[in-house]
This record gives C-alpha cells, sequence and structure tokens, in this order.
C-alpha cells in the first residue's frame, strides 16, 4: 500500500473554513435565522440555531471540517457558548490569512503578526473589561455609560508601554474616570488568577451585584430564556437562605426538563428534580403527598439479570438437579422476594434507578406503596446522595440501614397527558435542604426543543462565566470595534515608527528578525476580520445592508480617533429590531445599549479560533495513506509514495 | 489444495538507484521531511482513503508511522529512523534530510558508490571526533546549577514543533514545566540497596482538552482519575482526614468477583449447592476483612471491583479506587512501595502493602482527580504533568512534545552538553571539515586508496549535505546565509540580503530542479541545492551584510551582530575558494543561547544518517516477492 500525497498550494484549507463558516453567519448577534438540515439519504430533518449543532448535523469529510468540529466541540463542551463566535472568526481570519499569502507574506510572517494582533487586542479588552458591580441596573439609566472615556485610555496604554495606572493618573483628560478605571487596570493579574483550575467549582456568588441586572445584560435577545435562568437563582438563592434576592448562582445544581405539547409560556422553575410517571404510578403519589419519605438510590439498573460493569457472565453455566422443582420457584422470584423484604425492612417508600427496573418487581412494589422511578439522571441521584444522605448502591440485596436516605417530599406537578399518547404525569420530588433546581422547558412544536434546550444553557452559561470572572467585556460589537480601533493605531504608529528609525527596537523581535515589515497589512486585514464581524451583526439586526454598516463603522472610527466616545446610537443601532413585529418591549429598547460579552469565554473563542487558522495555514501538503498507487495514475495534484 | 494463482516469479531490480522512479520517490520523501523541519516547518495532515482521523502533524515520529511506501529502500530508511527515535526521540527529520542529500550527493556527483562509501566512512570519523573534542565550537556545556540550559534544551524541542500551536509565553511555560518535571524525577541522594545506581523516577502525563495552555502544571506525586468519586461521600471525608501516611494495596487482579478467570467450558452446578457467584464474592470480602483488619487505607485495583466489596470497605472507611488501568500500575508500585498482587484467593502478604504520605482531592480542568502524594522524600520520585490545550490535535502534539522534551533532558544527564541549534551546528561542521578536509586532502585521499580530486568532491558533497540540514530551516521567504569567520547559521528575508547576481529559482519542489553551478576545483562539479528556497547565487558569492536585514543574532544566538562587528556573509551552499577554520566563539561572554540540541541524539542521528546512506548506496539488487 503506497501513500498518496497531495500538495496544497492553492491553500484549500483556509478556503474550505472560510466556506463553512459562512454557513453559520445567519446565527450571529439577537436575531437568529433557524436552519433546516435535511439528509437527503434517510429523509430527517432537524432545526438547528446554534453552531455546534450545525457542525454536528454536517457530515464533515474534509479534513479541514474534522479539525474545526474538534475544536467547536472542544470549546462548547468547556464553555457553552461562544462557539459563533469562534467559527465566525476562524472563518474571517482565514480569508485575512489567504489575502496575506496573495500579497506574498510569508507564513511565518504572517503568523507572528497576526498573534501579536491577538495578544495585542487581549489585553486591551481585559483591560478594558467592566467590573460586574459596575453594570448598573438599566432602570438608573445611562449616565454611568461604562464606555465613556475608555477609548482614550485604551490607545494610550499599549502604545506607550507606559504603566497604565500611572498613564491614566497623569492624563489630564480623564481626571473624571479614574476612579472606574484605576481597577480595571490592576485586573489583570487578578483575571488570571481566575482562570486557574476551579473552572467548574461550584456556586458562585455575587457579593453585592444583583443577578438579575447582570442576566439581562448578558441576556442576547434570548429574554425568555434568562429569566428563567434569574428564576433558577432566585430559588437558589433562597434555598441558600439569603431570602428572596437573587444572590447566588450554581449551573452545576441545575437540571432541564424538556416537556413536548405544552405551550412555550408553561416553561418554569422548580425545586429539586421532575419526572413523568405513568397514570398508574402517579396514583401512588397522590397518598404520598405531603409528607417526608425515606428514599434509596440504585447505580444500574433494578433486575435479577444485572451485574455490575466489568463483570464478565459466564453464560455456560447450568444447573444440574436430582429432583423435580415442585415449587416452580425461579430465581427471579426469589430476588424479587429478597429485595422487597430488604425494602420493606428499611422502610423505604421510594427507590430512584439509575438504569432499568424490572417491571415485575416495579408492580410488586407498588402494591406495597413503595414508588420506583426509573432512568434517573446520575447529576440528580448524586444530588440525592448529598442531601437525603442515602448511600448509592449496585444491588438492591446489598440494602443496608445506613444506605437509607430521609426527607423527600414527592408531589403531582401537572397531569402531562396530551391526546394520543400515554398518559403520564409530571411528578415532582424535593430532598430537604437541596440546592437541585429543574427547569422545565415546553414547546407545542417538537422540532424546537432542541434548540429552547440550547439557548437555555446558553444563557446560564453566561450568567456562570459573568459571575466567575467578575467582569464583563461591552457587547454588541463594541469590544470588537475597539480591537478595530487598537489594531489601526498600531498601524499608524508602525508606519511612523519605521520612518523614524529602523525597526530594530520593535519589542517583537521574534527569533531574531527585526520588526516585522508586513505587520500593518496583516493587522489590517485582521481588523477588518473583526468590521466584518460588527457589520454582520448589524446585518443580521435588520438595521442595515452590509454596505451601509461598513460606512457607520468607519464613521464611528472617525469619530472615535477625534476624542468622542463611543456613541450610544451607535449600539443601539445594532440591536434595533424590527419594530413593526413588536418583537421588543420598550423596555428591551433601552436595555440595547447595555450589552455585555462574557470576557473569557470571548477571548478564549478568538484565540482557538485563530489557532484553527493557524493549523490550516501551516498545512502544505495533505497524505493519503491506504491507497492503491493504480487508481490515482493520471492525476496532477496527486503524487504517490 | 492446489493455488488459484500461479505463484508469481519475484522480482529482482538491478541498481535501485539508478531507477527515475526510485529516485523520484526518494526526492519526494525528501521534501516531505524538509518541510516538516524546523519551528517553521510545515503541517501534513494525513488521514485515510476512506476518510478516517484526520492527523496533523510534522514531527518524524507521527509522519513515519503513518506514511507508509512501496518502495523498498524508503521502507529501509524509515525502520532505521524509527529505530533511532524510539531510543533517542529526537533528531529524526535531521536523519532523514541528511541521508537522502547524502544519498542525492553521491549520485550527482558521479562517484562510484563503493568510493564514496569510503569517503563518508571517513568523513563521519573527522565529525565524530570533532564533536567529541572538548574545544568543540559547537558544543556547550549544560549547567545543572541553573536550568536555563535545560529549559532552552526543552524550549528547543518544543517549539519545533509547530502543530501544538503555541505561543511564546506558553512555550515558555511548558519548556519550564518539563524541566521541573524532569528535576522531580532525579532523585536526590543515592537509591536504598545499590549506592551506585541511580534510579529515574517518571513522569505521569494527564491532558486536558480545552483548558487554557497556561492552566498546564506539573505536581509531585499521582494524579489518578476517579470519575465517580463525589457519589461516595465517604471517600471525601477520608480524604480530608488528618496526615499519613497511609498504608495501600494494589490489586492488578479484577474484583469484579466474575468467572472468568476460569476459561472456557461449561460449568454444571448442583441445585442446592452454593452458587458460584455468591462463593467468589465471600472470597471477596474476605479479602476486605483482611485489608480492614491490616489497617489498609487506600485500596486500589487495575480492574473493576465488585461494588459489594467496595461497599464494606468503604463502610470501613477505606478509600477505594478501581479500574486504574495498566499505565498507573507501574507508576504507584515505584512512589508506593507497594507489590501489585494478581491473587484474591490467598491472603496479602504483608510486604505487598506500600505506602502514601496523604491524598487529596483537586480539580484539574473540568475534571476532580485524587492526588496520591509520595511517602518520603528521596525516593525514586513520580510525578504528575498535567497538560491542557484548547483542542484535541493540539494536545496530542504537546503530549508527544513533553515526552520528547524529558527524553532529550534525561540524555544529558548521562551526557551534561548540548550542541548549538538552530543550524549553527552544521554550518560550523561543514566549515570545519571542510578546511581540514581540503588541507589534508592528498593524505586522506592516499589512505582510502582514491584519489585527490574523489576524494574533493565527496568531500564537498558531504559538506553541502551538512548544510543542507540547516538549509532545512529556512522555509519560504527566507534565505540561509553562513557568516565567514564563525561558520554560523543566519536566516534572512529572502530578497533583501541579497541584492545583486542573485537567480532565484521559483519553487522547486515539485520539479528538484538542479542547478549547475560554476566549476571551482579542477574536475569539480558542483552543485547548487535548490531544495526550498532555489537560491544560486551566480559569480562572487561573498557580500557584505549591510545593516537591518541580517537579524541581529544567528540561528543558536551566540554570535550578536553588534558584538562582532564586519562579518561577511554568504547563501548556503556556495562554494568559495580556501574557506579557513570557522572561529570558536569564546563561551564565557556570549548572550543567551536561543536554541539548544542534545548532543547524544545528534551524534547518533549524525552516524544512522551516514551509515543508511552508505547501507543504500552498496546496494545491487532489490529482490521482492509479489504474491
Amino acid at each position: 500500500m503506497g501513500s498518496t500525497i497531495i500538495s496544497q498550494r492553492l491553500h484549500v484549507g483556509l478556503q474550505q473554513l472560510t466556506a463553512l463558516a459562512a454557513v453559520t453567519h445567519s446565527f450571529l448577534g439577537p436575531n437568529k435565522n433557524h436552519k433546516f438540515i435535511q439528509d437527503e439519504s434517510t429523509g430527517e430533518s432537524s432545526l438547528v440555531c446554534t453552531c455546534f449543532r450545525v457542525l454536528e448535523h454536517l457530515d464533515l469529510t474534509c479534513s479541514v471540517g474534522q479539525l474545526a468540529n474538534e475544536t467547536i466541540q472542544a470549546h462548547q463542551k468547556v464553555f457553552h457558548s461562544g462557539a459563533g463566535c469562534l467559527l465566525f472568526m476562524a472563518g474571517v481570519w482565514s480569508r485575512a490569512a489567504l489575502e496575506c499569502l496573495h500579497r506574498d507574506i510569508s507564513i511565518p510572517h504572517i503568523v507572528s503578526a497576526m498573534s501579536e494582533g491577538l495578544d495585542i487586542c487581549c489585553k486591551v479588552c481585559r483591560s478594558n473589561s467592566v467590573s460586574i458591580e459596575d453594570v448598573r441596573p438599566i432602570a438608573s439609566d445611562s449616565g454611568t455609560s461604562v464606555l465613556q472615556g475608555s477609548p482614550h485610555t485604551v490607545l494610550r496604554n499599549p502604545v506607550t508601554g507606559m504603566n497604565p495606572s500611572h498613564g491614566a493618573l497623569n492624563n489630564k483628560k480623564q481626571s473624571r474616570i479614574k476612579l472606574t478605571h484605576s481597577r480595571h487596570f490592576c485586573a489583570n493579574d487578578e483575571a488570571d488568577k481566575n482562570t486557574t483550575p476551579g473552572l467548574f467549582s461550584h456556586a458562585v456568588s455575587s457579593k453585592g451585584v444583583d443577578i438579575a441586572h447582570l442576566a439581562e445584560a448578558v441576556s442576547h435577545g434570548c429574554v425568555d430564556a434568562m429569566s428563567l435562568v434569574v428564576e433558577v437563582s432566585k430559588m437558589q438563592s433562597k434555598n441558600n437562605g439569603s431570602g428572596d434576592s437573587c444572590r447566588t448562582f450554581d449551573v452545576n445544581k441545575l437540571v432541564t426538563c424538556t416537556l413536548p405539547g405544552l405551550s412555550e409560556d408553561h416553561s418554569c422553575v422548580l425545586p429539586g428534580c421532575v419526572i413523568l410517571l405513568s397514570a398508574e404510578q402517579a396514583s401512588l403519589v397522590h397518598h404520598m403527598k405531603e409528607q417526608k419519605w425515606q428514599v434509596v438510590l440504585i447505580n444500574g439498573d433494578l433486575s435479577e439479570k444485572y451485574r455490575h460493569l466489568g463483570f464478565n457472565s459466564k453464560n455456560d453455566i447450568s444447573q444440574v438437579t436430582d429432583k423435580l422443582d415442585l415449587k416452580g420457584l425461579s430465581k427471579e422470584d426469589d430476588w424479587e422476594d429478597n429485595v422487597l423484604t430488604t425494602l420493606l425492612k428499611n422502610n423505604v417508600n421510594l427507590v430512584l434507578v439509575n438504569g432499568e427496573a424490572s417491571e415485575r418487581l416495579t408492580q410488586h412494589c407498588m402494591s406495597h406503596r413503595i414508588l420506583v422511578v426509573e432512568r434517573m439522571k446520575p447529576d440528580i441521584l448524586k444530588d440525592f446522595a448529598e442531601t437525603t444522605g442515602a448511600v448509592p448502591v449496585t444491588y438492591a440485596t446489598q440494602l443496608s440501614k445506613h444506605c437509607v436516605g430521609t426527607g423527600v417530599e414527592i408531589s403531582i406537578w401537572r397531569d402531562c397527558s396530551g391526546n394520543r399518547r400515554r398518559a403520564s404525569m409530571a411528578v415532582n420530588i424535593v430532598a430537604d435542604r437541596t440546592a437541585l433546581v429543574t427547569v422545565v422547558l415546553t414547546t407545542s412544536v417538537h422540532s424546537k426543543l432542541q434548540t429552547l434546550e440550547d439557548c437555555f444553557w446558553g444563557c446560564a452559561y453566561r450568567l456562570h462565566h459573568t459571575l466567575k470572572d467578575r467582569k464583563l467585556l461591552p457587547g454588541a460589537g463594541k469590544t470588537e470595534l475597539l480591537c478595530v480601533q487598537i489594531l489601526q493605531k498600531h498601524i499608524k504608529d508602525n508606519g511612523e515608527q519605521t520612518r523614524g528609525k529602523d525597526g530594530t527596537s520593535a519589542p517583537q523581535a521574534k527569533q531574531g528578525r527585526a520588526g516585522n515589515p508586513h505587520r500593518a497589512d496583516v493587522f489590517q486585514l485582521m481588523a477588518d476580520g473583526w468590521m466584518d464581524y460588527i457589520s454582520t451583526l448589524m446585518l443580521n439586526s435588520g438595521t442595515c445592508s452590509k454596505v451601509d454598516a461598513w460606512t457607520t463603522i468607519n464613521q464611528q472610527l472617525v469619530d472615535l480617533n477625534g476624542g468622542l466616545s463611543l456613541d450610544a446610537n451607535f449600539s443601539r443601532l445594532l440591536l434595533r429590531d424590527d419594530t413593526e413585529d413588536g418583537m421588543m418591549s420598550p423596555d428591551m429598547k433601552r436595555s440595547a445599549g447595555k450589552v455585555y460579552d462574557n470576557m473569557t469565554v470571548k477571548l478564549e473563542a478568538w484565540r482557538k479560533a485563530l489557532d484553527l487558522v493557524f493549523l490550516v495555514l501551516q498545512t502544505d501538503t495533505e497524505i493519503i495513506t491506504g491507497i492503491d498507487p493504480k487508481q490515482v495514475e493520471g492525476q496532477s495534484n496527486v503524487m504517490v509514495l | 489444495m492446489s493455488r488459484v494463482t500461479k505463484k508469481a516469479s519475484s522480482v529482482c531490480t538491478d541498481s535501485p538507484l539508478s531507477m527515475s522512479e526510485v529516485c523520484r520517490k526518494m526526492t519526494l520523501m525528501r521534501q516531505i521531511l524538509t518541510s516538516c523541519f524546523g519551528p517553521n516547518g510545515r503541517l501534513k495532515q494525513v488521514h485515510n482513503n476512506v476518510g478516517g482521523h484526520v492527523l496533523t502533524t510534522s514531527t518524524s515520529t507521527s509522519l513515519l508511522q503513518a506514511v507508509s511506501s512501496s518502495e523498498p529502500l524508503l521502507k529501509l530508511i524509515t525502520a532505521s529512523i524509527l529505530n533511532h527515535l524510539s531510543r533517542f526521540s529526537d533528531c529524526g527529520l535531521y536523519t532523514g534530510i541528511l541521508c537522502f542529500s547524502l544519498i542525492d550527493h553521491v549520485q550527482k556527483s558521479g562517484l562510484r558508490p563503493s568510493v564514496a562509501i569510503k569517503i563518508n566512512k571517513q568523513l563521519l570519523e573527522v565529525c565524530t571526533g570533532f564533536l567529541n573534542q572538548e574545544d568543540c565550537g559547537c558544543k556547550v556545556n549544560v549547567d545543572f546549577n541553573s536550568c536555563q540550559s535545560l529549559v532552552t534544551l526543552a524550549r528547543s524541542v518544543i517549539s519545533s514543533k509547530p502543530a501544538c500551536v503555541l505561543t511564546e509565553g506558553e512555550q515558555q511555560h511548558i519548556s519550564t514545566l518539563a524541566v521541573h518535571a524532569f528535576l522531580l524525577t532525579v532523585p536526590c541522594g543515592d537509591t536504598p540497596g545499590s549506592p551506585d545506581r541511580v534510579r529515574l523516577g517518571r513522569t505521569v502525563t494527564v491532558s486536558i482538552e480545552g483548558q487554557f495552555v497556561l492552566d498546564s502544571a506539573v505536581f509531585p506525586g499521582l494524579l489518578v482519575n476517579v470519575p465517580d468519586m463525589q457519589l461516595h461521600p465517604t471517600d471525601s471525608e477520608r480524604t480530608r482526614r488528618g496526615p499519613g501516611p497511609f498504608r495501600l494495596a494494589l490489586f492488578t487482579v479484577s474484583l469484579s468477583g466474575d468467572l472468568s478467570e476460569f476459561g472456557e467450558g461449561s460449568l454444571e452446578v448442583h441445585s442446592g449447592a452454593p452458587d458460584p457467584e455468591h462463593l467468589i464474592l465471600d472470597e471477596l470480602l474476605k479479602l476486605g476483612e483482611q485489608a480492614v483488619t491490616d489497617k489498609v487505607e487506600v485500596f486500589m485495583c487495575q480492574r473493576v471491583i465488585h461494588p459489594v466489596l467496595q461497599h464494606y470497605l468503604r463502610r470501613h472507611g477505606v478509600l477505594v479506587v478501581e479500574r486504574l488501568g495498566i499505565a498507573l500500575i507501574q507508576p504507584i508500585v515505584q512512589m508506593t512501595g507497594a507489590q501489585a498482587v494478581a491473587l484474591y484467593q490467598t491472603p496479602i502478604p504483608p510486604e505487598a502493602y506500600g505506602q502514601v504520605k496523604g491524598c487529596c482531592v483537586r480539580t484539574v480542568g473540568s475534571r476532580e482527580m485524587l492526588h496520591l502524594l509520595p511517602p518520603r522524600e528521596p525516593a525514586p520520585a513520580v510525578c504528575t504533568m498535567v497538560l491542557c490545550h484548547r483542542n484535541d490535535t493540539m494536545l496530542n502534539k504537546l503530549k508527544a512534545a513533553c515526552q520528547r522534551a524529558e527524553h532529550v533532558l534525561r540524555l544529558t544527564l548521562r551526557d551534561p552538553v548540548a550542541l548549538l541549534g538552530g543550524g549553527c551546528t552544521e554550518t560550523h561542521m561543514a566549515a570545519y571539515i571542510s578546511n581540514k578536509g581540503t588541507t589534508e586532502a592528498a593524505k586522506a585521499a592516499l589512505s582510502l586508496g582514491v584519489s585527490q580530486s574523489q576524494y574533493l568532491l565527496g568531500l564537498n558533497g558531504f559538506c553541502s549535505s551538512l548544510e543542507a540540514v540547516a538549509l532545512a530551516l529556512v522555509h519560504d521567504g527566507e534565505t540561509g546565509l553562513v557568516d565567514l569567520s564563525y561558520a554560523h547559521h543566519w536566516s534572512v528575508l529572502q530578497g533583501e540580503a541579497i541584492h545583486s547576481g542573485t537567480v532565484l529559482q521559483g519553487e522547486a519542489i515539485h520539479s528538484g530542479t538542479v542547478l549547475q553551478g560554476e566549476a571551482i576545483n579542477s574536475g569539480t562539479v558542483l552543485q547548487g541545492e535548490a531544495i526550498n528556497s532555489g537560491t544560486v547565487p551566480q559569480g562572487e558569492a561573498l557580500q557584505r551584510g549591510d545593516g537591518d536585514e541580517i537579524p541581529t543574532t544567528c540561528g543558536c544566538g551566540l554570535v550578536e551582530r553588534s558584538a562582532r562587528p564586519g562579518l561577511e556573509w554568504t547563501p548556503l551552499n556556495t562554494r568559495y575558494p580556501s574557506r579557513p577554520a570557522p572561529l570558536v566563539v569564546d563561551k564565557d561572554t556570549t548572550p543567551q543561547l536561543r536554541v539548544l540540541d542534545s548532543f547524544t541524539a545528534k551524534l547518533n542521528a549524525l552516524q544512522v544518517a551516514v551509515e543508511m546512506a552508505n547501507l543504500v548506496l552498496d546496494i545491487r539488487y532489490v529482490i521482492q516477492d509479489v504474491n
């Protein structure tokens, strides 16, 4: 078997990446357009409106697609938001890289200039982040705009290399804002500390900030989902003993339960967990109302045949007997009796099973007023183990007194038996002192469930990251605009510097290379990528065409360089909805200027996007192994090894 | 049974190197290796024809393992490079490029293989002799009193893997971690029992996808993955309880309680006789009882532990960890002094117990892991390196790079020297043997039984091959220069340093163009190599670098332009009459070195490359069984 080499002289990879990213352009911004993905061969189709779901559904045969998907899924797994931004930036920057190549800029130069550009921008973004304490309630309105004047400080700090806090203090113009900003400047180190391992450490409490306002700031148009998140926070705070206010939010103590059939207004937040039971089982619940019950937790299936993971069952064990078994008792009967006795002896009323439960046993238990619930999520079991004191066991026969947990309440929440569907009841199970909260998501359109769930989790994690970072970036394209501005400033300064003296004093003499002659070009192309982002945002908001958007942005940039602060109208422009639809309440319109993004998520998404571009950019050859050389004879771009 | 098809007779190829197809494949292979070389090397995407997983790499190990060739000569060379890598982990591409270059130069020079082999052998001896000299100009001592040179060594390995996609800060962080991990595995003091032998510890790597690279860290002791730990509140209690040392028992046998170890065959159980499953469980519980009475506090198993046994042990306050996997067993044995028990039917022998100083739960990225602390200080130290990266592809590359770096660092314990990197060793050595060979040509030719012109021709090819390796470091957009005083390697942007008299060949990769230059010695034909940048200057090659275009330092960072005025440069692989012996840079007052390579690995790579080239040149027939 030989290997076949395809040289990618034309940098097909970068083009593929751009094309792939273009698929998700319409997902940017608050007004998302759904997409239908249809599989021609099976006829299946699905409705998607997030970037990572699109990639999940695409059959990515090209190697670049695989790489992109891998990156996106890894990001999604950790951050649960920002995947769209990642792919968008990967797309526009791969176009930028391609353009650089067309201009005969060598790859090391592109790589070093682009990573330098990103480093500069990330630094500036960090120092311009807004502390969550400064995100004011919208009601108190715009007077305290955190962004006022920030461009001044920004522009000075990276270019002069001056100690930023001193720079800010010595600058007469900024005396008015120094108090708000002095904290941001020294925020760098703190932000780094925050990124150390405990990314998933538990509840993030918001000392002295109101979560409801923060949630609104990062809702990104998902108002309904975000209000559910706020509800969750309220409930968790209450369980925490913080009273009625929103003081804490723990994304790990949150589960979703999707119920198709009901309309979307029925979505709500409940303490504990929600499960669907058959009518028969539910009738048992009627008797169990308003009392505390004892619970046991089973890992795995509740059946005689079940063996723990890693147990290799031997099938060829045969029973030899010399007399007829007259009682007709099977092994299973024995087991059932055994389990039932154990349960009754320990006064168990509720059995929560991770896997499946044997139907017969479930029936038997029911006649003894023991409720068996199967297919419980591991997270929920874990919470019950923590709050009730129950010790999870693998085999029911293993149960003893100390494995039993106490203090569980069960109540019927709602009858969900729709027509033509199996009768089912939604039952709410709550343990004492639990922080676990269930969000019930309902919709009458079944195919929207996934989207709703994704949207909700996106909101939940945005709030989670906000509280964890304790910093936010100005949203609605303002951060990107800032980056464009920074890069343009650098381009200008670079030009002056090189005219003044030779570039040997450039700080980034990577590999001894004195300066980078193409830095300005690369920066400009990179900045264009961000411009593209903003203009796409504006386009998706339905306010203007892409050309108009570019004009507006450029005007903004000119104004900014002239010393004006970011215009609030600008961001309002970005978020203005089609008001005819009445989609936006007056309150929302007012809040348009108050959109924020998660700092860590966004900066990391940029970083990953650039990494992806670099991986593809630095690849010059595709090698296909295991091909018969005769198959590829005569193909011009292919060589056989 | 008769054969369906007639057995075909073997195919015999006469002088395989003269076949154009073979030459084309060798050129292609050399181009692949060359384009991968160095920190600016290009990546390759490797996948199979049915659309499997895509491997993005530029490292020799992954590449050569993935890419197969139908050509026996290539297979031979690939196998020897992989063998070199398995022993030294570094300089695989170097070996390949040098080997192919040598073969190529011999073919082009028209020397008979037997003559060329003799000359190559003699020059290899000169090279190894030179590198082993105390005052060799391209060697630096590794100073264990400071980690600087160790970090530089590690960084050279890590930065030469562009598929890791690290920023400079991240490279520095990872290199420091690699050195930290390496230092932790070097035991302080003697190994008990054998005072004259030092037993190195080991580093276990844990990789976490999706996290920040700067979250990577090194911990003394071991981190064990315990996914469902939180389900057992007793475990968290145990881990919080006071200081150790704790007694530990380690099993390699499966304690799942199944009958699998009885092998094949059916089992007949008499009714009324106890269930075999229960019997085994009783055995297991007896084992648990013993562990509890022996005050075992940590109970670990490579495979599955029966939940009932786990339950029993936990109730008695024992920390239970199952499914460790085979990879962790050896490190645990080494760290705790435990013996892995492979039997549960007999009581645990007392000497099988090991010790840990303590354990705690550590959150690493998204995972919660159990941290086992080493029992005593001067022990064969075991440490864990947690590597984080943004995606899986880069993470795998990073993991491999760190393992390379560790190996390279370990090699310095045996030979505490390093070679200058950045191509400087090759250019310097080429200048040295070129000078030495030319001055002693008559004597050497006589002793080898070849003519002087043949010797010079061979010498020339050898030097060009060495320089070709340095030249492989510069990729498109750049050109390699060598200074005439110290013979160090400098890379500059193409088209800026060379102002006139330069012919720029376009990309010569596909056609493998070879340009013939001017003959200097009579009877000598010089070939300008056109591997990558394809720059062949015509006429006088010497020129003075004027200011900006030449970088401030050479490839390894030893020669600074500002500190040494009056340097002159010439493009690599050009010939000029009578080159003086290169000067040795006085290393007392030199700046921080930027790139260092492993001495041991490179010396071996040099030998493997020359010997492989000689072997391939020596092959007269290839006989293939085509059935």
